[in-house]
């Protein structure tokens, strides 16, 4: 991953941009920090927001002109109510409060200003560059320091808390005159003795400096404030509009940053877009928040504190999190996609040291949900799929992290789970079937079924292709192994004379439109559609429907599942993310493989969020959303409702049944596969392994510590018979028990297993595996 | 070396099939990503076979295999 990658992944998500409040506020003060210290009754905090930011607070704050309060969120006329008012909020906050922080001592710079005029403007310039170490002489014309300010009643900005202010800024390098008579000559030496000059016009003894000085007050730079004289700069002129104090400080504001900027000698125009009002980029979905109107206020004069307190908690914090709303994996790591973004190229960076990242990176449904409902289509799977891709090149991705998934899909397409056949009974060929892995692996007899039925409905010969589409390679970032999934299957496609597929799995579906895109491909909901139901199909009840995650984009897929259920006489009703938006069962993107407890958060999410029982028509979501145990039911059960599998009568969904473990799943494939060949192709059998002969006995408890473990019948199957081949194991005289360990990979397994009385069966204890390598003994 | 005493004594009565001798607690090494540990282990005396037990293999050892992976 690049640095220019990174930066286009971060441009994408916003959620780091202003709310619009801080964005129209001329000096962006941080609102959303203000108001939600003031909600929680925090006006000592709230008030040292505002003097981060504001200079003079105890004076803005009473008077500012708040051209934030129409820009807020909740001020839109479409889906807003009132903007919040902030103005009366800062009001109530700067009376209620005079907690400022104190500006800590900083080295004096090693250049000068001087500051004409005595109003806000000039004692906003003042105050920045005084703040910042520099020596600033304040001149000001009138006898009384406040320019424009001494107008205001009383009531409004009493004279002491200007008086409150000035202290602070006579704390600072800032020497103040009062009554200094201004004229062009005195301005030139000032510009000869000072690095810049500002003359805040908001003086009324300046009114009419600028004819003196022959510059146009309409004609100043609206970002530095520069007269067009080097040096001098003005801002804040009375004019014909009413004088807004918040524009006055932002001149004062400007100038100084531009006076610093000629004393270093540096552009005075450069990077500055972002002082003032901005257009800010941050989306803030108004979908849940309740409507209100702004808190009234009994005294006209202001908000009492109780008061101040309703009217802050009216700001809805605004913020995007879209994404993370919706995506408890993206919630899981408590932050947003632009900072999960950088920590996963740092990750991609690091050289030595640890990978803070990798179960992120790793555990991504990849399901795009994130994408479809952020503004700016911001895809975590996508970023994900492209940081595994590279960790494998890296050789940095941990061997654990999709180790079962990547040897499950070699035996998906090794030659016990494979098969390419045309109609065994006429030999034709112009559609084929294609299971997938999972139907295959968790009901096998419905594969048999709708198989049967598709060639009892469908022209043409319908042929039979199982084989891996290879979405766990593209998922694990194995690119190499992928490719040659995608071919084998290619070869096996036009092996039997290039056929129409239909497909059960979405996965497949949208993986060979991507890989495979000469490959005319339906899926099996729309092929069902229009034939006739099987003899005895059909339902009851209402289900909630869930559509696969990569379903998503599929509408006619997902219309299609919508007719057979009804067709099947079922009532649906639809999840709270459905179609377009519909979540993850937990499995996509490996996962469940990666981070089960991250998969199991996901159906709790799902099950919990939504009334059971649920009608699936993808494998594994069903097998997936069932492991919490809600009630899961394939459509195809209700198609073949006589082959559902442990019905218990007494469960009001008798056709209920929670997934098989990964083990299970391997099985059915390879003795699915088998009997396939055998009974509809008469192939024979080749002679089994020795191991493949061993009959194991699990007990349920067992099972699935061995499920959970992922360690599969077969691995359990070779340590046994690697023991009783060698006679090398472990046994325990008082028990009858044997222990035994068999390395036939990366991975060593242990069982703990005595043989059944006369005969091939091994009763199975436990099992365990690790990485681990044994050394050996000394 | 790492020592593991209650864990190493739940292996207790365990002995090896090919040598017939009771299992005792000994020396041995494991490796992984190029690190290397010393683990206090039920060891055969004679033919050095040893049983890595289910309590280190899913604890202790899976967690070092996490951070090692990590890295
Ligand atoms: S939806 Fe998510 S990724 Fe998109 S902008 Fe919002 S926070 Fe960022
Ligand atoms: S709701 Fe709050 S954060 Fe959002 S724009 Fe309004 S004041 Fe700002
Ligand atoms: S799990 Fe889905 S919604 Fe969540 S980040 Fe990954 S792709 Fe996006
Ligand atoms: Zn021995």
């Amino acid at each position: 991953m690049e640095q220019k990658d990174l930066r286009r992944w971060e441009w994408l998500c916003i959620q780091e941009e202003p709310p619009l409040c801080q964005a129209a506020c001329p000096i962006h003060v941080d609102v959303r920090l203000f108001t939600r210290h003031l909600a929680a009754g925090k006006v000592d905090e709230a008030r040292k927001v505002l003097a981060k930011t504001m200079p003079l607070s105890g004076v803005l704050g009473r008077i500012c002109d708040h051209p934030c309060e129409n820009a807020c969120r909740r001020a839109d006329p479409e889906d807003g109510d009132e903007g919040i008012r902030i103005g009366s909020l800062e009001r109530a906050c700067v009376i209620q409060s005079d907690a400022r922080p104190r500006s800590l001592p900083v080295p004096p710079k090693n250049f000068t200003a001087a500051v004409v005029g005595g109003g806000l403007s000039a004692l906003t310039a003042a105050w920045d560059l005084g703040r910042k170490g520099v020596r600033v002489s304040l001149l000001v014309p009138e006898r009384e320091i406040g320019g424009v300010l001494l107008a205001y009643p009383e009531s409004v900005l009493p004279a002491e808390a200007l008086a409150r202010e000035l202290e602070l800024l006579k704390a600072m390098p800032v020497t103040i005159e009062t009554d200094v008579a201004i004229d062009a000559d005195r301005i030139q030496r000032l510009l000869d003795e000072h690095a810049g000059v500002y003359l805040g016009l908001d003086s009324l003894a300046l009114s009419d400096i600028h004819v003196d000085l022959v510059f146009d007050i309409k004609a100043l730079d609206p970002v530095s404030r520069s007269t067009g004289r080097p040096g001098l700069f003005a801002g804040a002129p009375l004019g014909s509009t009413p004088f807004s104090p918040i524009q006055a400080v932002l001149h004062g504001r400007q100038a100084a940053l531009s006076i610093e900027r000629t004393a270093q000698n540096v552009s005075l125009s450069a990077s500055r877009e972002k002082e003032g009002p901005f257009e800010t980029r941050l989306f803030t979905s108004m979908a849940d928040v309740e409507h209100a109107p702004a808190t009234p206020m009994a005294d006209p004069g202001g908000y009492t504190p109780e008061e101040a307190r309703a009217e802050a908690a009216r700001c809805i914090q605004c913020e995007c999190k879209e994404c993370v709303k919706v995506c408890p994996y993206l919630a899981h790591f408590k932050g947003y996609p632009k900072k999960y973004a950088r920590e996963i190229y740092n990750n991609l960076s690091v050289v030595h040291g640890l990978r803070a990242a990798n179960t992120m990176i790793e555990s991504c449904s990849n399901c795009g949900l994130c994408a479809e409902v952020c503004p700016n289509d911001f895809h975590m799977g996508t970023l994900c799929l492209m940081a595994r891709r590279e960790m494998v090149r890296q050789d940095k991705m941990p061997a654990s992290a999709f180790d079962f998934a990547l040897r499950d899909l070699d035996f998906n397409v090794s030659s016990k789970a494979t098969l390419a056949k045309p109609d065994p009974d006429t030999g034709a060929c112009e559609w084929a079937f294609v299971p997938g892995c999972q139907l295959a692996g968790a009901t096998p007899e419905l594969v048999r079924a709708t198989y049967d039925h598709l060639r009892a409905g469908l022209e043409g010969g319908v042929g039979l292709l199982m084989h891996c589409c290879g979405a766990p390679a593209e998922w694990a970032g194995r690119k190499d192994v992928l490719a040659n999934v995608t071919e084998s299957f290619r070869a096996l496609w036009k092996e039997l004379g290039e056929p129409k597929l239909v497909l059960a799995c979405t996965t497949c579906l949208q993986t060979f439109a991507d890989l495979l895109p000469e490959i005319p491909c339906t899926s099996l909901w729309e092929v069902l559609e229009p034939m006739d139901l099987p003899e005895g199909a059909g339902g009851e009840g209402v289900y909630t429907l869930h559509d696969p995650c990569t379903s998503r984009y599929l509408a006619a897929v997902q219309n299609s599942a919508r007719t057979m259920a009804g067709r099947l006489g079922v009532t649906l009703r639809d999840a709270d993310l459905t179609g377009v938006n519909t979540e993850c069962c937990g499995f996509g993107g490996l996962m469940e493989c990666a981070n089960p407890a991250m998969a199991t958060k996901v159906v709790e999410r799902r099950t919990t969020d939504n009334p059971s029982p649920f009608l699936a028509y993808c494998a594994m979501c069903r097998d997936s959303l069932s492991r919490q145990g809600a009630p899961v039911v394939h459509m195809l059960d209700l198609l073949f409702p006589g082959l559902a599998r442990n019905p218990e009568p007494a469960s009001p969904n008798p056709l209920v049944r929670s997934g098989p473990g990964p083990a299970d799943k391997h099985e059915n494939r390879a003795r699915l596969r088998a009997q396939l060949a055998k009974e509809l192709w008469n192939e024979e059998q080749g002679p089994m392994e020795k191991y493949e002969e061993i009959e194991l006995i699990l007990e349920p408890e067992v099972q699935s510590a061995v499920d959970e473990r992922r360690i599969l019948a077969e691995d359990i199957r070779r340590a046994i018979a690697h023991a009783e081949e060698t006679g090398r194991s472990m046994k325990h005289p008082e028990s009858g028990r044997f222990l035994v360990s068999h390395q036939p990979a990366a991975v060593t397994y242990w069982v703990e297993y005595a043989p059944e009385p006369g005969g091939q069966a091994f009763r199975v204890y436990r099992a365990w595996s690790h990485r681990m390598i044994l050394q050996g003994a000394q | 070396m790492q020592h593991f005493p209650e864990i190493i004594a739940r292996y207790e009565g365990w002995v090896c099939q090919k040598c017939n001798e009771p299992l005792v607690p000994g020396k041995t090494q494991l490796a992984y990503l190029g690190s290397v540990f010393d683990v206090e282990l039920p060891v055969c005396p004679k033919c050095g076979m040893f049983i890595v037990p289910e309590e280190l293999a899913m604890g202790k050892i899976l967690e070092v295999e996490q951070v090692l992976e990590d890295k």
